[in-house]
């Protein structure tokens, strides 16, 4: 009887057992089915995360490409591949989690530059005008080429301010001599309202923000190249930068002061943007051609020497159409 | 007589357990039914939500302009290259008749997935209704295709047998899973 009762407890403990152990395989089998899902949710944030940290870092540096493997990401890994020019780049992300693999793609293009309609050959958009113009300075808002031929485009005003009262003080400020030297649309001297509705300090951060050159206080002497007509460059000039016979060409940001000596020429847009001053020292003969934005709080020109400020749709049509821009257009998104 | 009385008493607790035992491995029957056909639905449930989330995040790959064709309830329409051969195609989803099913339960349908030409495409895995609802990017309802950024989708699913649930009382399981898609190339 004994036995049989043993038997008996260890039959019914093992059925039991076996049905408790089958019930649990279907709640494990579940629970898998619901964590497979969220790995490869996982696995697809990752590899599109993958995507947007790339495109983030092609902003900054705009000749990445290849292959970067094994990069750690939520307790996950991603490899990218970047391939593709410009105009049709194609960013490849392979994402890990928990064994399971997501591949997205990106097909972008690299925008191109976004430049305003220019009105001046040298444009004031300042709280404080402070003209200081003595010496040769030249501030032409007639078409010129990139080599200072006569160019066809129409003629801008040589100086355009956003107000009459402001148009007044610089005219009343500067000499006669000066004066004489201001010409473009109209007579002269050519200092016109141009009512200019760009926001030009967004307008200077996104292109610091795009800066291919990014150049501290000191001097860049004989030699130095900010950008060629062919390749041109974003230079953010983060200090007092002293220009001897260097040579520029792209968009040339200025936050402190500039002060050109001997021949420098560039050839764009040149911003002197916040509290800068543009100095032309008495040796050489300095080029700006394109235009000049001075936009800031305080923004002058202090000029002593030879010193052109050229109005040139040329140079501008060629930043224009070489200039890398950070900022790209997803055109297709595989995820 | 002791012999006799010891008999028929061990034959009597010999008959409840063994009926104790009848009614267990019947409780036993029922459950593992009941858990497998709930595993099943469940799975099936996810595998749709995958098939549906696999292709929605697709939608206008490798397409310029209105990809969205048909933003209806029951039906939904639009142009994507699903097999990145550079070619966008036609894909269409739309609910089908119960009647084409064989399984017992009476209501589980096909959702069929069209791609292309490719009419044979279809899966059931006891989907009994399917709702596409069409969202702006300020998450306002929308049919009109050019403005859709989201999709929203409801799948209700059904276990293909009944499943006793209490008593002798059977029905059949059911499964409802929401998600909603913003593809990247809307």
């Amino acid at each position: 009887m004994g036995k049989t009762t043993i038997y008996l407890v260890l039959g019914v403990s093992i059925i039991v057992t076996l049905l408790i152990l089958s019930l649990n395989s279907n709640a494990y089998q579940g629970l898998d089915s619901t964590i497979d899902y969220y790995d490869q949710t996982n696995a697809r944030l990752i590899a599109n995360s993958g995507i947007e940290i790339y495109l983030e870092k092609l902003r900054r540096n705009k000749n990445l490409t290849g292959s970067f493997n094994d990069n750690k990401l939520f307790s996950g890994t991603y490899n990218i591949n970047i391939s593709g020019p410009d105009s049709s780049l194609l960013v490849r992300s392979t994402a890990y989690f928990s064994g399971v693999q997501h591949t997205s793609i990106a097909a972008a293009r690299r925008r191109k530059m976004d430049i305003p309609g220019i009105k001046s050959a040298l444009y004031i958009d300042a709280q404080t005008i402070d003209l200081h113009l003595s010496g040769n300075v030249d501030i032409d808002g007639n078409d010129h080429m990139i080599n200072g031929a006569p160019g066809t485009g129409t003629a801008l005003p040589g100086i355009g301010v956003d107000s009459p009262a402001d148009s007044s003080f610089v005219v009343n400020d500067i000499s006669k001599n000066i004066s004489k030297a201001i010409i473009g649309a109209g007579a002269s001297p050519s200092v016109r309202n141009v009512y200019d509705n760009t926001d030009w300090i967004k307008v200077t951060q996104d292109y610091i923000f795009s800066a291919d050159i990014v150049l501290p206080t000191g001097t860049y002497s004989q030699g130095t190249t900010f950008g060629t007509i062919a390749e041109p460059k974003i230079t953010y000039c983060t200090g007092n930068v002293d220009f001897t016979d260097a040579t520029g060409a792209g968009i040339l940001i200025i936050n402190g002061d500039m002060k050109l000596s001997g021949n420098f020429n560039f050839y764009g847009i040149v911003i002197a943007y916040g509290n800068s001053t543009i100095r032309t020292q008495t040796i050489g003969n300095n080029g700006i051609y394109g235009a000049t934005v001075l936009v800031g709080d305080n923004v002058n020109i202090d000029s002593q020497g030879n010193a052109k400020f050229y109005y040139s749709s040329q140079a501008i049509q060629l930043a224009k159409q070489n200039l890398r821009s950070s900022r790209f257009e997803i055109t297709n998104w595989w995820e | 007589m002791n012999v006799i009385l010891d008999i028929f008493s061990s034959t009597v607790i010999a008959g409840i357990v063994i009926l104790v035992m009848m009614n267990f491995k019947l409780f036993t029957t029922d459950a593992k039914l009941s858990s497998d056909a709930e595993l099943q639905l469940q799975t099936n449930t996810k595998t749709l939500a995958q098939i549906l989330d696999y292709d929605l995040r697709k939608i206008g790959y490798n397409y310029n302009g209105t990809a969205i064709i048909t933003a209806q309830a029951k039906r939904f329409s639009y142009w994507a290259d699903t097999d990145n051969n550079g070619t966008p195609e036609i894909v269409t989803y739309f609910l089908g008749d119960s009647t084409i099913v064989p399984t017992p339960n009476p209501r589980d349908k096909n959702l069929f997935r069209v791609i292309g030409t490719d009419t044979t495409g279809g899966a059931a895995l006891g989907l009994v209704d399917v709702r596409f609802t069409y969202r702006t990017a300020a998450g306002v309802i929308t049919s009109i295709p050019a403005n859709i950024k989201y999709i929203e989708v409801g799948i209700w699913t059904q276990s293909p047998y009944a499943v006793r649930k209490y008593g002798d009382v059977s029905d059949y399981l059911y499964n409802y899973w929401q998600l909603t898609v913003n593809p990247r190339n809307l």
